[in-house]
């Protein structure tokens, strides 16, 4: 098909918003990276080059935050797959009013500004909400770090909930409810028509789900900062630091660019992992 | 029949005006154009409250400009960032900081000199911050300090030093500001407290893990408003925090402060000043007559007193409620701390890299 010449002016139209809002500032950033940076100046020594901002994050402390980030972001993801499949079946089996009704509600909720959700919690789960009776009672601290790491998965699945399951809702809507009644009336339990038939066939559409509630969940600033009390960090938090308090830029910037690697790594092996074992015999 | 519009036609105009638009934003530049106008930025709350009345009052009584206000977005340390970005076309006029942010602003070469202030002369010139080349760079409209304090229902055992603090009645209950906060001074206060200083931090460091390890620390960081809110609502118990935290903290709970400890090197009021920074440009000339007018004593006693801080020109009088956050002539001596920002603000990035990577993870497993 050949590009006409208003496409091809469309095309590099899009092109050239690409590289300059995408492309140039992560050039920019990696560039940043290998600056040297003197404490008590804004950002990085022009025309200088080093490795020391990324030497630094070799350290187990800043493995631990990178490793904090992924795993608690899973641990959000697959309980946010585990609660907004179920709503999503919901929704996607109803009918009518009903079903515009949740699909409104799910919308509604990502009006809701994330700096809000997030202060909601910490009030509810603060020292005036229900947390400090309910800690009392089970005679653990509210400020221990198993209890605010609770919390904070708990931000993160308010933030990824409506999304996943906004998500799931047309994967689950296209495949057939019939092939469930079929499989039950060849002798499969309910349960067994549910798992074998629904969901391993809605299998591509829940991993666009939790790939995009995992992106969001290690990617979250406003949560583990409101709710982790500077004890639950994550790297966006190391990165926010760096740049807004100390004007290191180089430092924030290597590990904004380690986090993109790490990121893209464990997302292509997720990916490929599960392709494999959805693609047919 | 309707205009013969091409497609070609359209995709030039909308190019024409995305180019004329961007032209402007290059060389129209940031500042406010308007023949007398300043933009100030500030901290929330009653500091903007009071600019404001006082910018009208410069309007009125001395020249009509029109005032555009921004606020800080938590730290005034970030600012610094938005200037860097845009300077020399920087959009502020008049910026509210204090000590550790301007001698960043110094290192940048940002700042408009102001010894020619007339109401700089009634102003001690120890609350001076000077350029490389001696020349004062700010107008100081209040002083301020940090100190430590805590709640006097939460806590048993009262504190009279910062060993106290490893007491096991306090599990959970003490608040440890991030480093970037109040530029590290609660780390300087340990090592004073066990014979080091700012230019020697380990004893602070030394401290801090032991701290850290003991289970009491139990929360870290959360700014000005943090501190004021988790020991209002009795999060935590002890804290480290600004003279103005802990009148907004006094107003719900009973509160005892840790700065006039005869036996202790670093239980004292941490003194640091706040106030006019100005931005070289087209309009420092107005914005410095705006800044001596704030200057004056009767405008620096309103602008402190609204506040809850001290005022710095000698001839202001300080809020008498205040006097348990400040000093009379004759403590200052024994219990006033004046650090030295610059040795701290050229560590501060070892600083926070050694609490992240020594401090934190003790906190986290204890």
């Amino acid at each position: 098909m050949r590009l006409t010449r208003s496409a091809a002016l469309l095309l590099a139209a899009v092109l050239v918003v690409f590289l300059g809002l995408y492309v140039f500032p992560l050039a920019t950033l990696v560039r940043e990276s290998f600056k040297v940076y003197r404490s008590g100046r804004i950002g990085g020594l022009a025309g200088t080059f080093t490795l020391a901002n990324y030497a630094e994050l070799l350290t187990p402390a800043y493995a631990g935050y990178f490793l904090d980030t992924f795993r608690i972001g899973f641990i959000a993801t697959a309980l946010g797959l585990v609660v907004s499949y179920p709503i999503a079946h919901f929704v996607a089996r109803g009918r009518g009013r009903i079903r515009t009704l949740w699909i409104a509600l799910l919308v509604a909720m990502l009006f809701v500004g994330t700096l809000i959700r997030a202060y909601s919690l910490a009030l509810t789960f603060g020292p005036v909400g229900i947390l400090l009776p309910v800690s009392r009672f089970l005679g653990v601290s509210p400020n221990s770090l198993t209890i605010t790491e609770l919390v904070v998965i708990a931000g993160l699945l308010h933030y990824v909930i409506p999304l996943m399951a906004l998500t799931l809702i047309g994967t689950i809507h296209n495949v057939n409810p019939a092939l469930e009644l079929v499989a039950q009336s060849l002798g499969a339990p309910r349960w067994k028509a549910f798992f074998t038939i629904t969901v391993l066939l809605s299998g591509r559409g829940i991993l666009s789900a939790f790939l995009l509630g995992y992106a969001l969940t290690i990617s979250s600033f406003v949560i583990p900062m409101v709710l982790g009390k500077g004890i639950v960090l994550f790297a966006t938090n190391l990165i926010f630091n760096r740049f807004s308090e100390l004007a290191h830029y180089p430092g924030g910037a290597a590990i904004a660019v380690v986090m993109l690697l790490l990121s893209f790594l464990i997302i292509y092996g997720i990916v490929r992992v599960v392709s494999r074992r959805l693609e047919p015999a | 029949m309707g205009p013969d519009v091409s497609r070609r036609k359209f995709i030039a105009s909308v190019a024409a005006a995305g180019a004329a638009s961007a032209a402007t934003v290059v060389l129209g530049g940031g500042r406010a154009w308007a023949a007398d106008s300043l933009v100030g930025v500030t901290w929330g709350g009653a500091q903007v409250e009071a600019s404001k009345a006082l910018a009208e009052k410069f309007s009125s009584q001395v020249k009509p400009t029109t005032f555009a206000w921004e606020l800080h977005q938590g730290g005034a340390a970030n600012i610094l960032p938005k200037i860097r970005a845009t300077w020399p076309q920087v959009k502020y006029d008049i910026v509210a900081a204090w000590d550790p942010v301007w001698h960043g602003m110094i290192q940048e070469d940002w700042l408009e000199p102001l010894g020619d202030l007339p109401n700089l002369k009634d102003v001690p010139e120890r609350f001076w911050t000077k350029d490389r080349q001696g020349r004062p760079v700010t107008a100081p409209l209040n002083l301020a300090a940090l100190m430590w304090g805590y709640r006097t229902d939460l806590v048993k055992k009262p504190i009279a030093s910062l060993k106290d603090l490893l007491d096991p009645s306090l599990k959970g209950l003490i608040m440890l500001n991030a480093p970037v906060s109040y530029s590290a001074l609660q780390i300087v206060s340990m090592a004073l407290e066990f014979g080091g200083s700012e230019k020697n931090l380990e004893p602070g460091f030394d401290f801090l893990k032991e701290l850290a390890r003991s289970g009491n620390v139990g929360r870290v960081g959360g700014g000005d408003i943090g501190h004021i809110n988790s020991t209002t609502t009795g999060e935590i118990a002890v804290g480290f925090g600004a003279s103005t935290n802990w009148q907004g903290i006094q107003k719900s709970a009973a509160v005892t402060l840790l700065n006039r400890v005869p036996s202790s090197k670093g239980l004292r009021g941490f003194h640091y000043t706040e106030g006019w920074s100005i931005l070289r440009g087209p309009k420092a000339a107005l914005a410095k007559e705006y800044a001596n007018f704030c200057l004056s004593p009767a405008n620096d006693e309103y602008y402190a007193g609204a506040i809850g801080a001290g005022p710095t020109n000698s001839k202001a009088k300080p809020t008498p409620e205040l006097s348990r956050y400040f000093y009379q002539p004759d403590e200052i001596e024994r219990f006033a701390y004046f650090p030295d920002f610059p040795v701290i603000n050229s560590q501060m990035q070892g600083i926070v890299k050694r609490f992240e990577t020594e401090i934190v993870p003790l906190i986290r497993k204890a």
